[in-house]
């Protein structure tokens, strides 16, 4: 049965051929109608899912959410394919609410809502009660300078401490492939092999951790995903944090743009140049820098991003760190600081494999904080460490500066999410 | 372009140079302030320190004592001129010294005006470098078209033989038609960068050269493994950066991995101790291609890379370096040596570039339809299947066209 009024073959969806095409896919630049861009959208994540065996039947994965696109999408769609795929998983909500009036008691509100849509249980864990400390008091007694920091540190504590609470080992984020080619070309820039060697890795479960992260949207660019929550109509929220800096991500987020216009695959290309690189990383550069990692506690792989920090600035507050990068490389280069150990030098003509020397590593052995019980490497955990500061008023800025480590990938998005929908509407044909 | 870089003293006290302490500053080199002398020094025991390997050889303990054969590509940029002159002076040092040599070099300039018009074809820039450089070796002009007289010697793989056009046609037509049918600019820069590689190896062994020796700078080298990066090509970065042994059965060093752009720049608006600047006859060309791309739509991910680094070098330049050495210390799977090779870039492959059409519902999100869509299937599968995934990324979507190599 021809239409009424035929489409002409240069309007057709490319998938199906027979309705109109009305999205180009920012990921492809295919020409598609709607539903054929929902499930594709969707199918490619289900395969991300089967094949890196990612849940198992009738377990209960909580979803770090945080009110916004990445992670309102992932609940939308892990809902979608456990009923069409029947994954068999209970699916969970988790938010951290870290107290920050007109920012995130918002979200929350989202998150509520998308509990009550997608019939999933609902746990908010918050600074307060964890802490005794929320982000806004935390401000107000240090100041804006810094405070990701804390943040970052509660956060990724927080994560685990709920998931705990729920009787869960496995929490999934929603990072999307931006976040992870950023965090590829920033640990490139900043020459953090360790990080290299874990930030591409689908699911990530360390010893400084009894719970598992996983980042289903690992391949999902973060255009489709606004375009998916778009079509979908989807109750997400967008707001950056009211305490939100630029930080060191910024300079990787704009090369990252600039080569997703200059070749949309560039993205995925990036994911896996990135996924190779994690496997030519010597065993000894892959452990070496674990302890200031423990010692700050943010920044493990998944970083607390999908549970709703939301610029990625948990290291720093300021837009300073290649500055500080930069000093502090020519310090090592000129041998004024110690504490760094120098790289071993590129011997001329041997191949690279040989001159790798094994580098000491500090072995360090996982054991509980003397005083709340977290795993730590140290007598203290990281967030007791800060929270005596605190609670002394003196904030230690010192550790923070020498950790100087921020999330892996921030789910970065919500601050960007109304330049991402004026794309999206760009992205609709016609 | 090079004025920004040397320190300006004129409305201040003039620094001096931090390590003669007699001469005014030219230069600021992230931690010390040099003047053009020791700067100089500065630069060439940077070049020397890296070309350790080719001293002068004595009998014993060395069997074979004679000069090894080098391979030095030129594309008289600012780079590869400088490290022509800083290898001349080398050699001068071990001929006044020893009357013997430990290396000559093969120098060959790469003529690309088959595919560009306006690129001089560089005979006669090559016969002035020969004239300053007189007795370091040969200097060749070859055409980049020559790249078709290897193809016998590897085997000649057909992707698609796209009527007409077959064996025995001219091999510049037959190169615009391969870089023709690419899809995109920085597909065609891709695949122009690994045609020059391969025939540079290519005469490397044909000259009986041990090593090419690359003019790359470390910004150079941070550009090519971001941009590598951004490519899909992050397993062979060990290949195109580290010294050592290359896949292409020949060796290659970087003697100025330990300098930056900017301050070749420097050292070349010097003219001290020799004026290089007439001689860095592609200088202006590189200056005019950057213009153009920062306006033109048609920027490639290369020429954006270069961009970005030109900025972080101004600022920071140790993270430049930190590129690299990070770059340095990744480990290629496996070694040189493996079996399975991309008949593109003729590297050793990374599971292939199959996936981006086999596995494309799952890993890459290609519908099945832009693969099959116009009945091909098959054939993007075969493709696929014995490129690595940059290379089959890079022609993705090509016209048919026939592959030299």
């Amino acid at each position: 049965m021809p239409p009424a009024l035929p489409i002409p073959a240069s309007k057709l969806c490319e998938s199906c051929r027979s309705a109109r095409a009305l999205i180009s896919r920012p990921k492809t630049h295919q020409k598609l109608c709607k539903p054929c861009f929902l499930s594709a959208f969707e199918s490619e994540i289900h395969a991300t899912i089967v094949s890196t065996n990612l849940f198992t039947q009738g377990s209960r994965v909580a979803i770090g959410a945080s009110g916004g696109k990445d992670s309102t999408v992932l609940a939308s769609v892990l809902r979608t394919l456990n009923e069409r795929h029947g994954y068999g998983v209970e699916f969970v909500l988790l938010s951290i609410d870290e107290g920050i009036k007109g920012y995130r008691d918002d979200s929350l509100e989202t998150v509520k809502r998308n509990a009550v849509q997608y019939g999933m249980e609902l746990v908010i864990v918050s600074y307060e009660e964890l802490y005794g400390w929320s982000m806004d008091s935390v401000v107000e007694s240090i100041g804006k300078k810094g405070n990701c920091t804390y943040c970052g540190v509660f956060r990724r504590q927080a994560l685990d401490r709920g998931a705990e609470r729920l009787g869960i080992n496995h929490v999934v984020t929603g990072h999307n492939a931006d976040d992870i080619a950023e965090t590829v070309l920033m640990n490139l820039l900043r020459g953090d092999l360790p990080r290299l060697h874990r930030c591409t890795s689908i699911i990530t479960s360390s010893s400084s951790s009894p719970i598992a992260r996983s980042k289903p949207l690992k391949y999902a660019y973060e255009k489709e995903i606004v375009l998916y929550a778009l079509h979908q109509k989807l109750d997400y929220f967008s707001t950056e944090c009211i305490y939100s800096p630029e930080a060191f991500r910024g300079s990787a987020r704009t090369l990252i743009k600039a080569l997703e216009k200059v070749r949309p695959s560039a993205i995925l290309d990036i994911v896996r140049s990135g996924e190779a690189f994690s496997r030519m990383i010597l065993s000894q550069a892959q452990a070496s820098g674990a302890k200031s990692l423990q010692e700050s506690g943010v920044g493990v792989d998944s970083g607390g991003g999908g549970a709703g920090c939301n610029n990625g600035g948990t290291g720093r507050s300021s837009g300073g760190e290649m500055e500080d990068m930069e000093k502090a490389l020519l310090a090592e280069m000129s041998g004024l600081e110690a504490s760094i150990p120098p790289l071993p030098s590129i011997a001329p003509g041997k191949p690279k494999k040989m001159k790798q020397t094994p580098k000491k590593i500090r072995e360090q052995t996982m054991s509980n904080c003397t005083r709340c019980g977290y795993l730590t490497s140290q007598k203290l955990c990281k967030a007791c460490t800060l929270l005596e500061g605190l609670n002394k008023n003196r904030p230690k800025t010192a550790v923070e500066v020498e950790a100087g480590i921020e999330d892996e990938e921030a789910s970065s998005s919500l601050r960007r999410g109304i330049e991402a929908i004026k794309l999206a509407e760009e992205g609709i044909v016609n | 372009m090079a004025e920004q870089n040397i320190i300006s003293n004129e409305n201040t006290v003039p620094t001096l140079c931090k390590r003669c302490s007699i001469s005014p500053s030219v230069i600021n080199l992230r931690t010390e302030h040099l003047c053009s002398d020791c700067f100089d020094k500065y630069t060439r025991s940077k070049c020397i320190k890296r070309m350790e390997t080719y001293r002068v050889r004595y009998n014993p303990p060395d069997t074979d004592t004679s000069p090894r054969r080098l391979l030095l590509p030129l594309s008289f940029g600012v780079s590869s001129i400088t490290l022509l002159h800083l290898l001349n002076s080398q050699f001068q040092n071990q001929l006044a010294r020893t009357t013997r040599t430990g290396f000559v070099l093969v120098v060959v300039h790469i003529d690309e005006s088959a595919i560009d018009p306006t690129v001089p074809p560089g005979e006669e820039s090559m016969r002035a470098v020969q004239e300053r450089f007189p007795g370091l070796g040969e200097y060749l002009v070859v055409k980049l078209e020559g790249i078709y007289e290897f193809s016998s010697a590897v085997k000649a793989f057909e992707i698609d033989t796209g009527g007409g056009g077959g064996e025995g046609g001219d091999w510049k037509e037959k190169l615009k038609g391969l870089l023709g049918a690419l899809p995109t600019p920085t597909s065609r820069m891709d695949v122009l960068q690994i045609l020059r590689t391969r025939l540079i190896t290519g005469l490397a062994r044909k000259h009986a050269c041990e090593a090419v020796l690359w003019g790359d700078t470390t910004t150079r080298l941070a550009e090519r493994t971001l941009a590598e990066t951004a490519k899909g090509r992050g397993f062979s970065i060990p290949w195109q950066t580290s010294d050592g042994d290359s896949p292409y059965g020949v060796k290659f060093l970087y003697p100025l991995r330990d300098l930056l752009k900017k301050e070749l720049a420097v050292y070349v608006s010097l003219d001290v101790p020799t004026p290089l600047r007439p001689l860095c006859f592609g200088a202006a060309e590189e200056e005019g291609k950057r213009k153009y791309a920062a306006v033109g739509k048609g920027i490639t991910i290369d020429e954006l890379m270069t961009q970005y680094f030109e900025g972080i070098e101004k600022q920071y330049p140790s993270i430049v370096a930190n590129v690299v050495r990070t770059a340095g210390k990744l480990v290629t799977e496996g070694g040189v040596v493996r079996i399975r090779r991309c008949k593109i870039c003729g590297l050793p492959r990374d599971g292939g570039g199959g996936e981006l059409v086999l596995d494309a519902e799952t890993k890459l999100g290609e519908s099945s339809s832009e693969v099959n869509g116009n009945g091909n299937r098959n054939r993007g599968k075969k493709e696929g299947d014995s490129m690595c995934y940059g290379c089959a990324r890079s022609v993705h979507g090509a016209k048919p066209y026939e592959w030299p190599l």
